[in-house]
């Protein structure tokens, strides 16, 4: 009995590890260099994404949105605290959401929630230069890469995911990739974006 | 015979909405209305003394506002669709100095426009009450 239970713990630990894969993504710029600010997501093939943190901040800070590049799950709740405390009129034309709101200072705000997945270009009416993206994904295994170009998207379950990144000035869509985690696969991947810096935009003639 | 003298008076008087221009006009109408607002914020956007609180605004839309309520408050036919003095202003922490840095602008284009002193004192004293909304009381 005793020799019996070995092999069944080592098969009950292997299928414990296969439960549960972190994954990790490198992003590089086309020189080859790490490419922060990338939203990297994977999205299930075999089940249905479970829901994750439904909540998001997106502030205003000296007359800018703070982050940029946002990435929430489909049927989040956005805020946006105004830390500015003057008056921001934040809109967005795109169609996952299109929103007008207006922020007061000293007035908190209903959080805005983004019910479908897409992109969406925020902006400010009385700030024109102000502008935030977010891509709403439907899964809650996402990250943003850090200074290093690395990503984070936590313990998947074992099973097939496509593997896609994304960022607002991307030159193109990086294809997506078919990953299959489970014991023995791998759970480190890599992605090469290229970026076109959007031209300059705003009014600088104060 | 008492009719007699209140005679031209009466005429004056349906004379009135026909020939009386109102301050609308006399600025100049949509067209000097819209300079006047375009020019007095550009130089208060520029001016060291004034600029601080426009930095990064949409000076197009600001402008175009601006044009609307001088427009309203001069009598001619727009309505102004922006914001309270007050919620427009809140949390910009609008010095008194700034106020009439913005208004001495305000003059020095009127001038510009040859607009007569009568039609000058009578615009400014329009924007004045909005003084207290605008500048942020000291705590």
């Amino acid at each position: 009995m005793r020799h019996a239970s070995l092999p069944r713990l080592l098969l009950a630990l292997s299928s414990i590890c296969a439960l549960a894969v972190p994954v990790e993504v490198q992003l590089l710029d086309a020189a080859g260099k790490p490419l922060g600010e990338v939203v990297v997501y994977a999205e299930p093939l075999s089940a249905k994404a479970p829901k994750g943190k439904l909540s998001h901040i997106i502030d205003q800070v000296d007359k800018e949105f703070v982050p940029l590049v946002n990435v929430v799950q489909v049927g989040t709740a956005v805020s946006f605290p105004n830390k500015d405390n003057i008056r921001h009129n934040i809109y967005s034309f795109s169609p996952p959401k299109p929103f007008d709101l207006k922020l007061y200072s000293g007035t908190p705000s209903s959080p805005v929630v983004f019910d479908k997945p897409g992109q969406v270009v925020l902006g400010c009416n009385i700030h024109d230069w102000m502008v935030s993206y977010l891509l709403i994904v439907d899964t809650p295994w996402f990250d943003k890469t850090d200074a290093r170009g690395m990503a984070k998207l936590g313990e998947l379950p074992a099973g097939e995911y496509e593997l896609k990144v994304w960022h607002p000035h991307q030159a193109s869509a990086a294809p997506a990739q078919k990953i299959k985690l489970g014991s023995g696969a791998a759970s480190a991947f890599a992605f090469r974006l290229k970026l076109t810096p959007p031209p300059a935009s705003g009014n600088h003639n104060y | 015979m008492r009719l007699i003298p209140a005679l031209p008076s009466l005429i004056a008087i349906l004379a009135l909405p026909v020939s009386a221009d109102t301050l609308y006009d006399r600025l100049g109408g949509e067209a000097g209305v819209a300079a006047i607002a375009a020019d007095t914020l550009d130089k208060t956007a520029s001016d060291p003394q004034t600029r601080r609180s426009f930095a990064k605004v949409n000076m197009k839309r600001l402008k175009t506002l601006v044009a609307e309520q001088l427009c309203q408050l001069s009598g001619g036919p727009c309505r102004y669709s922006g914001e309270s003095m007050k919620q427009s202003h809140a949390g910009l922490h609008i010095t008194e100095a700034e106020f009439y840095g913005m208004v001495g602008h305000l003059r020095a284009v009127l001038d510009t426009h040859q607009v007569a002193q009568a039609d000058k004192n009578a615009l400014l004293a329009l924007l004045a009450p909005m003084k207290r909304d605008v500048v942020e009381a000291k705590p």
